[in-house]
């Protein structure tokens, strides 16, 4: 199944009662109620992300849907059947549908050549003789008399009379750039925005958009001989984001990145405001039933329904939010941003939802949300730092910029790391604040969190904090804070940061605190506090973990790995350097920085990531079991099955050189040509892969590809047959796999599933559902590695004297000591490093 | 739904960890003397006595003259009783407050009228200067050491001596009698030796104890079982009744033990022991608890201090130092002992009635329940907004950055530099100010810079105020001033920073050496 992705990004519309919400949300599009919130309802159909919802102009109860796959589809939405489709050619981005000549005009981002403005009309199904074409597919408007349409683009914003096609359009020009625009009902007003904040508002133009063709001219742009009367105004510090008239014409709405709603009345100039809303403006409807509301889209995934009569907002739904800029996407440094509450244990939250898990994210201002899986709906939002959602004062790049982030630009505080307890009573997060530094610094801040008080149903619930702040430490570590586990049976975290020599990590424990007056009836408050402090060798320590039973800590310490008793503080064992491919083996740079690690329970096996590795450990023998060379961006470990998944990016070039491996795994995307298509537009990596590993080998049991998505972050999810009744049919146990939840960076997720496993994964959306592999091809397939996937020592034998001769000594150490730089299992056999060794003895200068 | 447009979030101040360590009942008690009430004397204070009598005045002995202040008016300038020829030592009252003894330079012993100063008996036996002079628990005689290393007795209705003690071997310099009997006294001299006199036994010593020093002062547990007494940098703790043994001694001084208190009273609610305290040369008073004999507190004075005294409501707590100072300071909260003596209260005359004159005439009724019956109007309460705070809130960054500053507390300057920051303001705060307006921003750099947990920001701060202000640098001279100031701050910041990483650097092989020494064994 798929589930998140933006709701407020792209236009959409109240009902004809106004009792519903239509809003695209990717490839459907999403009904809510008006009155709770609640989703109600979707549309599924389109093939490709829907830009534009809008309701037909003939029938409240039917609207229009355009899409990016090249249809616009009628729909009867209270019924969810598709009623109409027209077959536009090309990806449309906005469109308007003019009532009574039947026609619609679509600005269409044309596959090749210049995006336009098209003519269709809707009850032939044919197309205009002429388009206008613009610099880029901008929004349309259209009169509420039908009789004059409008776009911006760019400098220009064109008018033109409405009819069997489209005329020399008037073009009034501005030294800005335009933003969005917006016509008045009886065509007397027309409203632009621009970049600096502006509102232009010509009065009386009607009469300069020329009527008809003139003989003996092109349909060319025509400037207007007499400019029409222009009143500008100013009060949006940035660029203005929406515009929408009210409907007898005597306000003017606007907003923008500021989150406050401004009314202008045109009379007077006056302005009234609706203030902190929480977000950039990015759109502004009409509701067709009641004048005073209107339908306001926001840049983080909200959709508000403001009533102006009472100056309130009547209702609120929250899609999921985006992943801020400081973080990076989709879950920030080693996933650190993202944690899933378990279904067990998501009582603990209050809600009577999560029953698959309850993702908890962060978002811009320092807010936690905590989101549904299986219902894709929102539960909760966290502030961890109070503060107003303002924006930034300081210039921002652009309005489209913020617009894809979600928030407010600027260096606003943001949780960066976050886990919870394992019976999601405790809430650990760590947040970083920008300090007034010049240079970007930051100051990190951990807090523990008890959940609140439990509250019987979700719509009780529903005003509440979830977690109330218990113990608040500024600084934890002198600069960074690398990461944050919880431990599994405790109330015991861990924090590793630090930078540079005072490198180290933190064992928090829980204790009580007896308040200072000795009156005995008050409970003992328990607080956090700093057990211990230890550190390795001065190494950068980058990630943590404990095991399944809490006995041991692994704390990765750069490129080694060290196991730590977590009760004594004890350095109990340390793990070699794992490093794959004979290159990386000889040079002493080779080991890369770990970023995750991870137990994976019920076996004896530690996996560890890093940018240039993949290792699992055997902590029976203490020696590295196996290495790939993959970059793994995240690593997940499946507690039911004991099974290790992997996020692997394709890199562009890989994807072209594997171009027979992409199309072999890339079952979805479709013929190859269209892959090359997409990596040609996207130099950048365009996919991931999604391996998961049966640990007591390489070789991977299942395979996944996501499509359209840089970076992905995985975790398993609890399957609710392993969680309530464990493995019980042996069979499924030893070949089964968890839900594999998969969240993009754009925070849109899937929940991935074995083929055959009644998990609860829909079977009709494919596009997650784990296929089946062969397992060595599919390595081939994946990596393009030719060599043998079990055997990441084997072509050590011949590389290793060959390239050491070569290699000089570094850091004033003999030569020869490269030549043993590497852990004992891959070092060949003493017979065969004889040679070289006593080679490179003799051998004076290379 | 959940998530409405909310109000306006005050901006969040940052709040650090307590800087202080611990604290504990008794610091808290012994830190609520304050307000002290600093008198300058001719002299040195070289003895404060306390009447145990309501108003519990003080005698304070300095120089040639003893000052009897009123307990209830430290700070106003008491009745003084100069009738001495030279240097007057030992200023004490009776126990009923009437009387008042004093020796004297010249060796004369003389009692005074507490009241009209006159004076009623003149003791004329010491040849010697006379250090000590105490009454006795009947009232009716003095105890007086002198210099002439002798002890004497007098009758105070007839003004004749009544006994004279001889044994001690140099300067008698102090006495106390004991509470369990009249006739019981113990004095100390230079001679390192305390005596124990029963003076219906004549003139010889009952008990002999070796303090080891000269002996500066004696004082009684209020049992009467045990006595302590200084001299030298320490102090000797004796159980009498079993035979004069040393019980403990105490050496938390770095100088001389000049005078030691015992209150019962003192400390905090919970504590029952006594409390003892001692004042030194090294000018630091110390407080004892007389359970396991521990230093519970500790104050210091800027000069050696000479004598001190703590009234018996323990309301007020008297310093004399060798400078000439006489410091008085009153407990915040001073406990109310029943049955203790204290002053009488006033009967009210008449029940006042509640008018505008009074606050809570405006807010009668605040707390008085709704009826069942009652409509209730229901109004929202404003927050509300610290001056600061309103600015920001209407996005005006310099006035709340200048409205932070006139605060003059640190961290909420501080978390108004982070929030703008985050919201991207603070050029805009720091930019546009004329030399009036850098002042007070410069000013909080100056005092702030340097304190650890600030410096970071503030110097993050200082930065791009430099970076913006560099062009206009000598317009002003006060401004240059400041950035001055800013600039020898820093300066000396770093020297100490230098210093203590050369510290560091001498310590780190000694640390090593120590750990390698301890492993090795």
């Amino acid at each position: 199944m798929v589930g998140g992705g933006s709701i407020s990004k792209r236009s959409g519309t109240l009902s004809g009662d106004g009792k519903l919400i239509l809003c695209p949300c990717g490839q459907l599009v999403s009904i809510y109620s008006a009155v709770t919130g609640s989703r109600v309802g979707v549309l599924a159909g389109h093939t490709d992300e829907v830009t534009c919802v809008m309701l037909d102009p003939e029938d409240d109860d039917q609207v229009y849907t355009s899409s990016l796959d090249t249809t616009v589809r009628l729909w009867d939405y209270r019924a969810g059947s598709e009623l109409r489709r027209l077959e536009v050619r090309e990806p449309v981005k906005y469109m308007v549908v003019q009532k009574e000549l039947g026609v619609a005009y679509f600005s269409v981002q044309a596959r090749e050549g210049s995006p336009r403005v098209m003519l269709y009309n809707v009850r032939t199904g044919k197309f205009s003789g002429t388009a206008l074409k613009t610099r880029s597919a901008r929004p349309l408007a259209l009169s509420g008399m039908g009789t004059l349409a409008a776009t911006i683009d760019r400098h220009s914003l064109f008018v033109w009379r409405t009819g069997v096609d489209i005329y020399q359009p008037l073009n009034l020009h501005h030294t800005k750039p335009y933003t969005c625009l917006a016509i008045s009902a009886d065509n007397s007003l027309i409203a632009a925005g621009d970049m600096s904040g502006r509102i232009l508002i010509w009065r009386s133009f009607e009469h300069s958009v020329p009527s008809a063709l003139r003989q003996g001219e092109h349909s060319g742009k025509a400037h207007p001989t007499q400019q029409p009367p222009l009143t500008t105004v100013h009060w949006h510090a940035h660029p203005v984001g929406a515009l929408t008239f009210s409907q007898d014409g005597t306000y003017l709405l606007s907003g923008g990145e500021e989150g406050v709603l401004v009314f202008w009345h045109l009379e007077t100039n006056r302005r009234s405001f609706l203030p902190r809303l929480g977000g950039p403006i990015l759109g502004l409807h009409p509701s067709p039933a009641d004048p005073a509301k209107y339908l306001v889209r926001m840049a983080g995934n909200i959709i508000r329904v403001v009533n102006t009569a009472t100056m309130k907002v009547e209702t609120t739904v929250l899609g999921i939010k985006m992943a801020p800029e400081a973080l990076a996407p989709p879950a920030g440094i080693n996933g650190g941003g993202v944690a899933v509450l378990a279904a067990g244990s998501a009582a603990a939250l209050g809600g009577g939802g999560g029953s698959g898990g309850i993702l908890a994210l962060s978002c811009n201002n320092a807010e936690l949300q905590f989101y549904d899986i299986v219902r894709d709906q929102h539960l909760k939002l966290l502030q961890v730092v109070p503060r107003n959602a303002v924006s930034s004062s300081e210039p921002t790049t652009s309005l489209v910029a913020s617009s894809c982030g979600g928030g407010f630009s600027g260096p606003a505080p943001v949780v960066v790391l976050l886990t919870f307890s394992p019976d999601g009573s405790v809430l650990a997060t760590v947040d970083v604040r920008p300090d007034a530094g010049a240079y970007g610094s930051t100051e990190a801040c951990l807090k523990f969190w008890d959940s609140a008080a439990l509250v019987k149903s979700t719509s009780q619930c529903i005003t509440g904090a979830p977690f109330k702040l218990n113990t608040r430490v500024d600084e934890p570590h002198r600069d960074v804070v690398t990461s944050l586990v919880y431990h599994p049976c405790r109330h015991m975290a861990v924090t590793t940061g630090g930078s540079g020599l005072d490198s180290e990590f933190k064992v928090w424990i829980r204790e009580e605190q007896r308040p200072e007056t000795t009156a005995a009836a008050t409970p003992a408050l328990m607080r956090w506090r700093c057990r211990s402090i230890s550190g390795y060798k001065s190494l950068p320590m980058t990630a943590a973990a404990f095991s399944s039973d809490g006995s041991v800590l692994a704390v990765a310490a750069a490129a080694r790995v060290t196991l730590w008793d977590a009760e004594s503080n004890t350095l109990v064992a340390i793990l070699p350097a794992a490093a794959a491919g004979p290159a990386a083996v000889v040079g002493p740079t080779a080991a890369t920085p770990l970023t995750q690690l991870q137990f994976i329970p019920g076996t004896p096996f530690l996996a560890s990531s890093s940018t240039t590795c993949l290792a699992v450990y055997n902590l029976l023998t203490v020696t590295l079991h196996w290495c790939l060379p993959l970059h793994a961006m995240s690593i997940s470990a499946d507690a039911a099955y004991g099974l290790l998944a992997v996020a692997i990016p394709v890199i562009a070039e890989e994807a072209n050189q594997q171009q027979q491996g992409a199309a072999l795994a890339v079952a979805t995307a479709g013929p190859a040509k269209g892959m090359t298509a997409a990596v040609h537009q996207r130099p950048q990596a365009a996919s991931c892969h999604v391996v998961v590993f049966d640990p007591r080998d390489s070789t991977p049991r299942y395979h996944c590809h996501v499509p359209g998505a840089a970076r992905v972050h995985i975790t398993h999810l609890q399957a609710p047959a392993a969680a309530a009744g464990g493995t019980s049919g042996s069979g499924e146990g030893a070949d089964g796999c968890s839900p594999l939840l998969i969240l993009r960076d754009n925070r849109q997720y899937s929940l991935a599933a074995a083929p055959g496993s009644r998990a609860l994964v829909n079977p009709a959306t494919s596009q997650g559902a784990l296929e089946r592999v062969p397992a060595v091809s599919a390595l081939e397939a994946a990596f393009g590695r030719p060599d043998k996937a079990g055997g990441s020592a084997a072509p050590m034998d011949t590389d290793v004297p060959a390239s050491a001769a070569t290699v000089p000594g570094v850091g004033g150490r003999p030569r020869w000591a490269d030549l043993f730089d590497a852990p004992s299992h891959v070092l060949p056999p003493p017979a065969v490093l004889a040679n070289s060794f006593l080679k490179l003895l003799t051998c004076t200068d290379v | 739904m959940e998530y409405e447009p909310n109000d306006y979030q005050k901006l969040q101040i940052r709040r650090y960890a307590p800087r202080s360590i611990r604290e504990t009942a008794e610091g808290k008690y012994w830190r609520h003397f304050k307000t002290p009430i600093v008198s300058k004397q001719f002299g040195a204070v070289s003895h404060i006595d306390f009447c145990q009598q309501y108003p519990f005045d003080l005698a304070v002995t300095a120089s040639t003259r003893v000052i009897l202040y009123n307990g209830r008016a430290p700070n106003v300038v008491g009745r003084t009783i100069s009738r001495f020829k030279d240097v007057a030592y030992s200023g004490c009252f009776r126990s009923d407050g009437r009387l008042v003894v004093a020796g004297g330079q010249d060796g004369i012993v003389q009692v005074f009228d507490a009241n009209s100063r006159s004076v009623l008996r003149q003791f004329k036996a010491h040849k010697r200067p006379t250090r000590v002079a105490r009454f006795g628990a009947d009232k009716l005689h003095v105890l007086s050491g002198s210099d002439d290393v002798t002890a004497r007795w007098w009758d105070v209705s007839s003004g004749t001596q009544v006994l004279r003690l001889d044994g001690h071997r140099d300067y008698v310099r102090a006495a106390a009698g004991s509470p369990n009997s009249p006739d019981v006294w113990a004095t100390g001299a230079y001679d390192h030796c305390v005596k124990l006199w029963d003076l219906r036994a004549g003139n010889s010593a009952i008990l002999g104890l070796d303090h080891g020093a000269p002996v500066e002062d004696v004082v009684f547990f209020p049992t009467g079982a045990l006595a302590v007494t200084a001299g030298g940098n320490y102090l000797c703790v004796w159980d009498i009744l079993g035979g004069g043994r040393l019980l403990k001694r105490l050496d938390n001084f770095q100088k001389t033990v000049t005078c030691i208190r015992l209150s019962p009273l003192a400390g905090p609610e919970s504590a029952a022991a006594p409390r003892m305290l001692a004042g030194s040369l090294d000018g630091h008073v110390k407080i004892f608890e007389l359970d396991s004999f521990r230093v519970t507190h500790a104050s210091k004075y800027p000069a050696p201090v000479m004598s001190l005294g703590l009234s018996p409501d323990c309301r007020l707590l008297a310093v004399g130092l060798a400078d000439g100072t006489l410091s008085v300071r009153k407990h915040a909260r001073p406990k109310v002992v029943p049955g203790a003596p204290g002053l009488p209260k006033p009967e009210r005359k008449y029940q006042r009635r509640l008018t505008a004159a009074n606050y809570r005439y405006f807010i009668r009724g605040q707390s008085s329940r709704a009826a069942a019956t009652d409509f209730r109007v229901l109004r929202q309460r404003q927050a509300r907004l610290q001056p600061y705070d309103k600015l920001l809130r209407r996005f005006r960054y310099r006035e709340a950055l200048d409205a932070a500053l006139a605060t003059r507390q640190p961290q909420v300057v501080v978390s108004l530099l982070e929030e703008l920051a985050a919201r991207g303001g603070l050029v805009a705060a720091l930019a546009g100010r004329n030399a009036e307006g850098l002042r007070p921003l410069l000013r909080h750099l100056v005092k702030y810079i340097g304190e650890p947990r600030y410096t970071k920001l503030l110097s993050n701060v200082g930065h791009r105020l430099l970076d913006t202000y560099a062009e206009v640098v000598g317009a002003s001279p006060a401004v240059d001033r400041l950035l001055r100031a800013l600039h020898n701050r820093i300066a000396e910041e770093l020297g100490v920073m230098g210093q203590l990483a050369q510290l560091a650097g001498v310590l780190e092989p000694l640390l090593a050496a120590s750990l390698a020494a301890g492993a090795g064994i």
